[in-house]
């Protein structure tokens, strides 16, 4: 096939994916170069399209303001519980449904990933009673579970496909040699699930830093925001004119996830793909 | 064989098969005690709710039941233009995604090099936050220094320098679509993407050798193979949509005049902007069940395609 | 001995008493209070100092600062209401305060001070939280609307005074979206207008309609919206739209960008955001031809508030002359009792605070004595939408505005 295409068929893919690629990566070349301007530069006519470095100012302001520390490191604190509790309930339930054909299994299966069709706004709106019944409001882990809800119906179906891949046998061998069942799933399967759990680890982590309805309704005091729910509050709010300010805490903001997904994205994309295609 | 040697053994205690079983649904314990907390109870008193008069006021004196009021209220409100406004976003956004996506896609299978490095390029706008997201377009499509009207004045396909987008009854839609469009567009191309590259090539050659065309070999060869991943992955995608909050609050707040209002956002302003509980969750009923209906007519209709 | 014994005795009873009775009186207190003074950065340190002064004077009661955004105070107040949480003391706007009423949330001055206090405070200002009688809200600060004025741009469009009548403020905007753009290459505009459904855009059209003559309330207290004068001002406004001497589609926060970022003529703020203009000349004028708005910022004690006398004392020092003192000399605020009137800050205003101190006399309240006043105004805002970016024919916006209107102050 390869060698019946002409070099100039080739050349016109090239260019079309590189055009594509321009117009998606714009935005993003625009939020960091933004960022390194000042608000005199950008709220001016005609927008500058090649980066200057005018100034750090705004990096400056962003890092010395305890405030937004305060909500960087509230949505870290709460992405880390995330991911942590996603894990090993997924990595439970994603080795229960594997392994084990037990009556319901099934209609387990259907629930599990229906549950993410409830809308988000609409358990909100009780959320706020249940989580003050149970004290979880303007808590880290009250956050973390509401987040992990979100998060749990796709990590156990990824994690139950990396299971289906790992050879029962190894299950049976290590039942021969005595095993009990909690530990046959612990020391034998668990270190050959490790490129599903990573991809489920960053799954959860961009999810939980990404949400912004739930960090909205259960986080309400200010030291205890989260970063999205901060930023939505200040620059639509009061400083909803502070373009570089706006800019900088972007970037600020997808900083952490951008690095993660770029370092990691071979698992992500195994494990959003692994499941769906093998059907 | 065994299963006799099994019966025959005196019941000492829980068979072999059931402590499998009681630790199958042990392990699942977590995941559904997270379920019934987050989601079942607050969706079940969410639909008790829509039922009930439940404003501000009422939580002190105590809620009362007024049968289908809020319902009647919602339809007041402009429930069907919400719903409209609704299928309108959701079939923009996903049928942008899925073209866009899919002629990505289709380009990256050409096995040309450096593929991968292309397509995690490509994914880097779906790791952006939402609501940088939404921060970000706001600012392009901003009417007094984005960069938008910029470029399309200049090129002269708009007239006005200065023209409303975020503010345009008629255009605010477009830039909440273009908006998610970007973001969830990567997810769609992923996905398609790895269903084309698990398409038999043997297939692909032989309609080749056929004398198939492009056209021909991905309408009868390429899309076929992935009608799942590709059914799956628009049921996701319209989820999705319909569920689509932060970025359509952060940049229209669902205006103006309402024009980008959709069921999410009306949820979300009936009951905590207007504070009336019960309204809200009776949007949020009415959704789930036409959601519940979608979703089987679509279980109903692709059972029947697969026997084709 | 035995006399020397009996007087020690005696005196170490009187000493015990005593040390009793001043134990008795200033058992240590905490109380809340919440407000969004001390999370703002241009604020925080009038706040931290008020609070350290109050702290200072009595020292037995410890002030516990919750702090928000303002509109997050609003929401956490509503909250905290229906479910019987409220804070000790809370910073309001006066336009919040009637519907914490209705949710039975807040104590009437009347059971924390005597008559004279409360007449010590502008009665202006009191007038809009007077409910049943009662007052239950205590002015702190005035914030009198003025029309900032881009001297430079009125000065390009041939004027070197402000504005003094109506016609000629109207005049003068047109004139200077008439120069297209400025220096910057940014386009001109004559007068900002708050066109997003926000309650501030709401009220902020309210100058427009009394100018022509018209107003929110008829003689007899019914809602008196749809009138000649209302549909004159909104007709006036929808031409002005349509000459581009106003710019549309921004909320209250994009106009002080714009008119910060000089590319407008007039634009209408309190007397807190002349920080915001420091790159523009400009001078403060009272809106031509018409009474001001304000939007005031008061105190409230919480119904159930279990400390109602350490609430009193700390409402009465913040607005009282001591409070004051220390919030003027971080900020320019404007007072709102008689008494704090003869601090030396008031007695040598100068400059736009001067302008603006003039104005609070004048002010015309917000009807805000209805618990659905930010509603009220959002359904105006939503009208003024409609009028400026819809387009539509002001006479029917005016009707259906003041229909909405009736059904939510029927109440």
């Amino acid at each position: 096939m390869i060698n019946r295409r002409s070099p100039f068929k080739t050349l016109l893919i090239y260019l079309l994916v590189i055009l594509l690629l321009a117009l998606f990566l714009f935005p993003i070349y625009w939020m960091f170069i933004g960022s390194l301007k000042d608000n005199s530069v950008l709220m001016r006519l005609p927008p500058q399209l090649y980066p200057t470095f005018s100034t750090l100012e705004s990096y400056k302001a962003v890092f010395s303001n305890a405030k937004y520390m305060k909500y960087i490191l509230n949505s870290f604190i709460v992405a880390s519980m995330t991911v942590v509790i996603d894990l090993v309930f997924s990595v439970f339930a994603g080795y229960s449904l594997s392994r084990f054909h037990y009556p319901g299994r099934k209609a387990i299966m259907t629930i599990t990933l229906s549950a993410q069709v409830f809308p988000t706004v609409v358990i909100i709106i009780s959320l706020y009673e249940f989580f003050s019944k149970f004290k979880l409001m303007n808590t880290y882990h009250g956050l973390s579970l509401a987040d992990v809800a979100m998060s749990l119906p796709l990590s156990v179906w990824m994690l139950k496909s990396f299971c289906d891949s790992v050879p029962r046998s190894l299950d049976e061998a290590a039942k021969v040699d005595g095993c009990g069942r909690f530990m046959t799933m612990m020391r034998i399967v668990l270190p050959l699930l490790k490129p599903g759990m990573l991809a489920v680890g960053i799954y959860a982590f961009l999810m939980s830093w990404d949400d912004y309805m739930l960090g909205l309704v259960i986080m309400t005091k200010t030291p205890l925001k989260t970063l999205p729910v901060g930023i939505s509050e200040t620059f639509l709010g009061e400083f909803g004119f502070d373009y570089a300010g706006m800019m900088t805490i972007s970037v600020v903001a997808s900083l952490p996830v951008l690095l993660l997904f770029l370092v990691f994205q071979k698992y992500m994309v195994a494990g959003l793909t692994g499941g769906a295609v093998k059907e | 064989m065994t299963k006799a040697v099994i019966n025959a053994r005196p019941h000492k205690g829980i068979s072999e098969k059931w402590k499998d079983h009681l630790f199958g649904y042990a392990l699942l314990l977590p995941t559904f005690s997270v379920f019934s907390l987050v989601i079942l109870f607050p969706i079940a008193k969410s639909i008790v709710m829509s039922f009930y008069n439940y404003t501000y006021a009422s939580i002190k004196k105590g809620p009362t039941w007024n049968s289908f009021e809020n319902y009647v209220t919602i339809f007041e409100e402009g429930f069907l233009s919400q719903l409209f406004r609704t299928l309108i976003f959701t079939v923009g956004t996903v049928g942008l995604e899925l073209v866009i996506g899919m002629c990505i896609a289709l380009l990256l299978n050409m096995n040309i090099r450096g593929r991968n490095a292309f397509r995690s390029l490509f994914l880097m706008s779906w790791t952006i936050p939402s609501i940088v997201t939404a921060l970000l377009w706001s600012w392009l499509f901003n009417a007094q220094y984005g960069l938008i009207d910029f470029v399309l004045s200049r090129i002269g396909l708009i007239a006005d320098p200065n023209m409303q987008w975020l503010q345009s009854p008629s255009l605010a839609m477009v830039t909440v679509i273009i908006a998610v469009v970007w973001r969830q567009t990567p997810y769609m191309l992923v996905m398609i993407l790895a269903g084309l590259q698990s398409i038999n090539q043997d297939l692909v050659e032989a309609a080749a050798i056929d004398g198939a065309n492009a056209f021909q070999t991905f309408f009868r060869v390429k899309l076929p193979g992935i009608k799942t991943v590709l059914g799956n992955t628009i049921i996701t995608c319209v989820m999705s949509s319909f569920q689509q909050f932060t970025i359509i609050m952060n940049m229209t707040q669902g205006g103006p005049m309402k024009m980008t209002t959709t069921m999410s956002i009306a949820t979300y302003k009936l009951a905590f902007t207007s504070r009336n509980l019960g309204a809200g969750a009776a949007v949020g009923v009415i959704w789930m069940l036409l959601l519940g209906t979608g979703v089987t007519i679509y279980n109903h209709v692709s059972k029947r395609f697969d026997y084709e | 001995m035995k006399r020397l014994l009996a007087i020690m005795l005696a005196l170490t009873m009187l000493c015990s008493l005593t040390v009793l009775a001043v134990a008795e009186d200033h058992a240590p207190v905490t109380i809340e209070f919440l407000c969004w003074g001390a999370a703002e950065t241009t604020t925080a340190p009038a706040f931290n100092a008020m609070i350290e002064g109050f702290e200072a004077k009595y020292p037995w009661i410890t002030v516990e600062v919750t702090e928000s955004n303002y509109d997050a105070v609003n929401t956490s107040l509503l909250n905290r209401a229906a479910n019987d949480d409220s804070p000790d003391v809370a910073q309001v706007s006066n336009q919040w305060v009637a519907a914490l009423c209705e949710l039975d949330a807040v104590k009437p001055l009347e059971e924390l001070f005597d008559e004279e206090k409360i007449a010590d405070f502008y009665t202006g200002s009191m007038e809009g939280t007077i409910i049943d009688g009662k007052h239950y809200s205590a002015a702190w600060i005035m914030q009198p609307f003025g029309l900032y004025c881009n001297m430079d741009l009125l000065a390009a469009a041939g004027y070197n005074h402000v504005p003094t009548t109506w016609a000629e403020y109207i005049q003068m905007a047109r004139d200077v979206a008439k120069l297209g753009t400025n220096a910057e290459g940014n386009t001109v505009y004559g007068i900002c207008l708050g066109t997003q459904v926000l309650a501030n855009a709401g009220y902020g059209v309210l100058p427009y309609i009394w100018a022509h003559g018209a107003d929110f309330y008829a003689e007899d207290g019914s809602i008196g919206f749809y009138s000649e004068g209302t549909v004159a001002a909104y007709k006036e406004l929808q031409d002005l739209v349509k000459e581009g001497v106003i710019a549309t589609g921004l909320q209250v926060v994009n106009n002080r960008s714009l008119f910060g970022n000089g590319q407008a003529a007039f634009h209408i703020d309190a007397p807190s955001q002349v920080v915001n203009f420091s790159a523009v000349n400009l001078q403060v004028t009272n809106i031509p031809e018409t009474s001001t708005i304000t939007s005031d910022h008061h105190l409230i004690v919480s119904a159930n508030t279990e400390h109602p006398e350490e609430c009193a004392l700390l409402v009465d020092y913040l607005t009282g002359p001591e409070g004051m003192e220390i919030y003027t000399q971080h900020n320019s605020v404007i007072c709102a009792r008689y008494s704090v009137e003869a601090l030396p800050y008031f007695q040598n205003l100068e400059g736009t605070t001067a302008v603006f101190y003039k104005m609070a006399g004048s002010a015309k309240s917000l009807p805000v004595q209805s618990a659905n006043f930010v509603p009220a105004m959002e359904a105006i805002a939503e009208g003024i939408q409609r009028l400026t970016i819809g387009l539509e024919d002001a006479d029917t916006v005016v009707k259906d505005t003041a229909a909405t209107l009736t059904k939510l102050y029927s109440k």
